[in-house]
């Protein structure tokens, strides 16, 4: 189980129309320390609750407060409405400790960083690291609007010549400077980092290795997945045939845990891999970006963070049982 | 002449199946890169069907070959002379090349090594380095004691140059050193070496 933070909000700005910055202090003590490019899930409080993952978009040995950016999502599942609609100066949430799937690369000769919009949350740790260990980077950030820019006084005094911000509404400049002039050009040892929309970092993914850069070279972050179209269905445990009735909206894994089971998890994001879960009959509907083409395929494993079934009841042998017993000894 | 890849280790608790030894080959042209470097120590197979390949697919090469390597093209600077001017004119190329570029080399165990380990520090990964090895299996070992490095060893068992100890050739390769570890073959009881295939000649 994961120890959480009480955490005030003792600060709230509107930068852009559509992005709200919060400042958080522990309610008592310091907060954890954490390593650049972590990101930590708020519990959000609203009609049903939720967690939801933001980057902590401020220097790595920030202990006296956390500075998040929370973009306003329409489509989303409603996490960043509450944010920007019902949050306040003075409230407390429930943080959990920072954890990090976006980790600098600290041997790489070169750090080339791309954000798109709202992707420049990670980064903002990332320079401060980097700018502190003198190390050789350059950030590009690219914004559909020059008003949607946020942290800019902060990145021209971190970054100087270094930064490159462009006013590009469909990413087609940012595409360009980056296959013609930057992704050619850079030394050996040279890491990648992107965050942005999926499709800019599809598309940058796909410029990069055009140009020979190998796989292990080019960092993602995924900070939204789309979700798409859902379906209520019915899951049931192997064990004992007891049924878990997993409604819209909710995800497995909170089916799951609302029935007592303690699947293990980390990102809840279908990223990470923590919570994959043996699956003994039915179709899994898989939306995770870590099972391999084969194994999603092979239809044994789901992520129930984010996956569903395409029929019910999807069969899934789960450990231990539920009621937080944990595993059974035999 | 045994291989240098099928030594009997049994005796020390470890095969080749446990072992950092790195793996190679064979040497084909990745399509992905968008220059080619190409070392080597002699003219082999891997070499001209690598050429072959560029050719085909229209990919320039930029070749380095040593003093062994005859019947090849040679690149710019001419050809260096042994592994150390290898290393030296490939520290001259990479300094100056983008991501993008993929290092071959082609060469003994020893000279590859060297050459793979000078492609590292210049911050080429495992995944822009293709390799085949050929010809001597002589191996170059490090010993844990005197840090010297022995060059040209044939045998399990081997006399340090540095100290002049009877060393176990392990099979532990270091990248960084370019050599396999060495370690005192009669540490437990002095003059007891293990009965191993070869013995120190």
């Amino acid at each position: 189980v994961i120890r959480t933070i009480d955490a005030r909000v003792v600060a709230v700005s509107q930068p852009t129309p559509t992005i709200r910055q919060l400042e958080l202090r522990a309610v008592a003590g310091d907060l954890p320390t954490f390593s650049a490019g972590s990101h930590v899930m708020l519990h959000l409080g609203g009609d049903r609750p939720r967690r939801n993952a933001y980057s902590l978009a401020c220097s790595p040995w920030s202990t006296s407060s956390y500075r998040l950016a929370v973009r306003h999502l329409p489509s989303g599942r409603g996490g960043s409405r509450w944010v920007h609609r019902e949050l306040r100066e003075g409230d407390v949430l429930t943080v959990e400790p920072p954890r990090n799937l976006f980790p600098l690369t600290r041997t790489a000769r070169h750090h080339t960083l791309i954000a798109g919009g709202i992707g420049i949350t990670p980064f903002m740790s990332h320079i401060h690291q980097l700018a502190r260990d003198e190390a050789s980077f350059e950030l590009h950030y690219a914004v559909r609007d020059e008003s949607e820019a946020i942290f800019v006084d902060e990145l021209e005094a971190l970054c100087g010549e270094r930064l490159r911000v462009y006013v590009d509404p469909d990413g087609a400049a940012l595409l360009g400077a980056m296959s013609s002039d930057v992704l050619p050009s850079r030394p050996l040892g040279t890491h990648l980092a992107i965050c942005g929309p999926a499709p800019l970092m599809a598309a940058l993914t796909a410029a990069a290795e055009a140009l020979g850069w190998p796989a292990e070279r080019i960092h993602v972050e995924r900070f939204a997945l789309d979700q798409g179209e859902q379906q209520p269905f019915t899951a049931a445990d192997l064990t004992t045939g007891r049924r878990i009735d997993v409604a819209l909206g909710q995800s497995l894994l909170e089916a799951l845990e609302g029935a007592g089971w303690e699947v293990p998890y980390l990102c809840r994001q279908g990223i990470c891999g923590q919570c994959r879960t043996r699956v003994a009959g039915g179709v899994p509907d898989h939306r995770d970006l870590y099972l391999t083409p084969e194994e999603k395929a092979a239809g044994d494993a789901i992520m129930p963070c984010v996956s569903r079934a395409l029929d019910s009841p999807l069969v899934l042998d789960l450990p231990g049982s539920p009621g937080g017993e944990g595993h059974a000894a035999h | 002449v045994s291989s240098g890849r099928d030594r009997d280790h049994t005796a020390f608790g470890v095969s080749a199946a446990h072992t950092s030894a790195p793996r190679d080959g064979p040497l084909e042209l990745d399509p992905r890169g968008t220059r080619h470097l190409v070392v080597a120590e002699l003219a082999t197979d891997a070499v001209r069907r690598l050429l072959c390949d560029a050719a085909r697919l229209e990919r320039a090469v930029d070749i380095v070959g040593c003093a062994g390597c005859d019947d090849e093209p040679v690149g710019n600077s001419g050809r260096p002379a042994d592994a150390q001017a290898a290393e030296q004119q490939i520290v001259a190329r990479l300094s100056a090349a983008s991501v993008g570029l993929r290092l071959y080399v082609s060469g003994s165990e020893s000279f590859v090594g060297r050459m793979v380990r000078t492609a590292n520090r210049m911050g080429l990964s495992q995944a822009e380095v293709r390799t085949e090895v050929h010809g001597s299996p002589l191996r170059r070992v490090r010993c844990v004691h005197c840090r010297a490095t022995t060059e040209d060893v044939s045998t399990t068992l081997a006399r340090c140059d540095g100290c002049d100890r009877t060393l176990v050739v392990y099979h532990h390769y270091s990248r960084r050193h370019a050599a396999w570890m060495g370690f005192q073959a009669d540490a437990e009881v002095a003059g007891e070496l293990p009965d191993v295939p070869s013995p120190c000649p």
